[in-house]
């Protein structure tokens, strides 16, 4: 119903369809809230959209809800002794020194491939593609086909291809003054 | 007791060396993994923001046109094709109204008055009538265009140009895959008018015009917005192409592999003019560019099968294809292989045309 009510307001009904919805409208109050309601919205969405836009509270809240905890925590187990700490130490040392390489080449590693997941690359893109490209089929059919029947379908499809043209301007989001260039241009299909 | 202490610690590294090469390495990367997640949530923050952003200046190219009066010249091309306009806007009271005269090549002209256009073919002795696309965004707006932009585009706002003498913004939607164009647009930053846009595939530019002279909230000869042609050519064939009748997943068809990001918007059933066979029309949309299935009965006249791309038309791609005794045309605003997809897809589950 929700559809119906849109293209009344769009003057998009033949009489039957609009008598039918005027008259449904008319007897359930739900649909003329409804009704009441399409026009306020579309009355506020032509009104003027100031928004600011406030980032660093955006990243601020998200770090916020993320743990900040970068070291290990080490536990405090009692005193084994100098010598068993300076051991333990040049462990660690040896370790995170190590450590800290492997995590290098990680972490290069990690960015890369979000780096990579970002931007397709054209192997993926190739792959991704790659049952279009190497079979296409419609393209063999097409190549199959005889020259009467193609001949058939240039001779009936043109002119219904600039109607069709018409009916998807009307879907046009944001092109400013062009979306009748197209239909417009010196191209017609003839 | 030194040697022993020695020894004893020596064994300590020894056992500690690897239980600390074992364990470190999982928390490095436990930490390394946090620093990613880090780096990609505040990436995600920054593309919602930067899409919110942008949606604040998608949102003022439409409303813009409503609140000034402009007049100048505009080039629009296409694969080496190229067409100078002029275009006269006006605002009032009463609404909107707007003609726009093609300066280049055989004589065109469109006249707009409010939600219903007319295009004016003067060498082929026709009018043909219909209505003002922006009008449809309406109430699909709530749901539909800019709000899931940042799924299938990035987002970029990049700096500022002047087009015309007047300072744009420019705004880029980078799509995330090749199943549809990118897009760079020139936003006035006084008025919110588009100025420029371009339709890319890549790097390159498949579509775009822009303005070479341009006045902005000047006063409007209403003068201007007189039709020209149908003055000196009174027998002018009009035609109304489009007359409509909204369905609900009664024509019968389905698109069964939608591409990425697409979504069905629409169903109608309509008849064109001189046609007495409804033509069942299904709409699909990724919240920026559209594409259209049209069904159709096949005729005597079409081939059996047949599956035949035609000449684009600037950022439009038109794929055809004949299917259980119906022909299907795709048209839309998106590469070859989307418009492919989309055409090779389309099934019937039952034949029930809408009378």
């Amino acid at each position: 119903m929700r559809d119906k009510i849109s293209a009344l307001m769009d003057g998009e009904l033949d009489n039957k369809d609009m008598k039918d919805t005027i008259t449904q409208i008319e007897e359930l109050e739900e649909l003329q809230n409804k009704w009441r309601a399409y026009h306020l919205i579309g009355d506020a969405l032509r009104e003027p959209v100031i928004s600011k836009l406030n980032v660093t509270s955006d990243i601020r809240n998200t770090m916020g809800m993320e743990p900040d905890v970068l070291t290990p925590a080490l536990s405090n187990k009692g005193n084994k002794g100098k010598f068993f700490l300076f051991a333990a130490a040049a462990s660690i040392f040896v370790t995170v020194t190590v450590v800290a390489w492997i995590g290098g080449q990680t972490i290069e590693q990690e960015l890369n491939q979000v780096a990579d997941k970002a931007v397709i690359t054209p192997v993926e893109l190739k792959n991704k593609f790659a049952s279009t490209i190497e079979n296409p089929g419609p393209v063999l059919a097409k190549n199959e086909e005889s020259k009467d029947d193609k001949s058939a379908l240039r001779d009936s499809a043109p002119t219904q291809l600039n109607d069709y043209m018409f009916a998807h301007e009307e879907l046009t989001s944001i092109r400013g003054v062009s979306p009748y260039m197209r239909t417009v241009a010196s191209r017609p299909y003839k | 007791m030194i040697l022993q202490q020695m020894i004893k610690n020596f064994t300590v590294v020894i056992i500690g060396l690897p239980f600390f090469s074992f364990i470190l390495p999982i928390y490095a990367s436990d930490t390394t993994s946090t620093l990613v997640k880090k780096q990609v949530n505040l990436q995600s923050v920054v593309d919602e923001s930067a899409s919110k952003e942008a949606q604040v200046w998608l949102r003022r190219i439409i409303d813009a046109p409503r609140k000034h009066n402009y007049t100048g010249i505009f080039v629009y091309s296409s694969a080496g094709h190229m067409e100078t306009s002029r275009v006269v806007h006006m605002v009032g009271k009463e609404g909107e109204f707007e003609r726009i005269e093609v300066l280049d090549g055989s004589p065109r002209e469109v006249i707009r008055n409010n939600n219903e256009v007319k295009r004016y073919f003067p060498d082929r002795k026709t009018v043909v009538t219909g209505k003002r696309g922006l009008k449809k965004l309406f109430p699909a707006l709530l749901s539909e265009p800019f709000s899931n932009i940042n799924n299938n585009y990035l987002v970029k706002k990049v700096g500022r140009e002047r087009i015309s003498n007047y300072d744009c913004q420019v705004i880029i939607l980078e799509s995330r895959d090749r199943m549809r164009y990118s897009q760079r647009l020139w936003i006035d930053v006084g008025t919110g008018l588009l100025l420029k846009a371009a339709v890319m595939d890549r790097d390159q530019v498949v579509e775009q015009y822009g303005f070479t002279q341009l006045e902005i909230d000047g006063e409007i000869d209403k003068e201007l917005l007189t039709p020209q042609y149908s003055k000196r050519d009174t027998k002018l064939h009009i035609t109304n192409p489009v007359s409509s009748k909204v369905v609900k997943n009664e024509l019968g068809w389905q698109v069964e592999n939608l591409p990425s990001g697409f979504s069905k918007t629409n169903e109608v059933s309509r008849v064109f003019s001189g046609k007495s066979t409804p033509v069942g029309h299904i709409t699909l949309s990724d919240g920026l560019a559209s594409v259209s299935v049209f069904i159709r009965p096949a005729t005597q006249n079409d081939p059996i099968e047949n599956h035949e791309f035609y000449p684009p038309q600037g950022a439009i791609n038109i794929y055809i294809r004949t299917v259980d005794d119906n022909v299907v045309t795709t048209i839309g605003e998106v590469p070859q292989a989307t418009v492919m997809q989309i055409g090779n897809s389309v099934k019937t589950y039952k034949v029930k045309w809408v009378e």
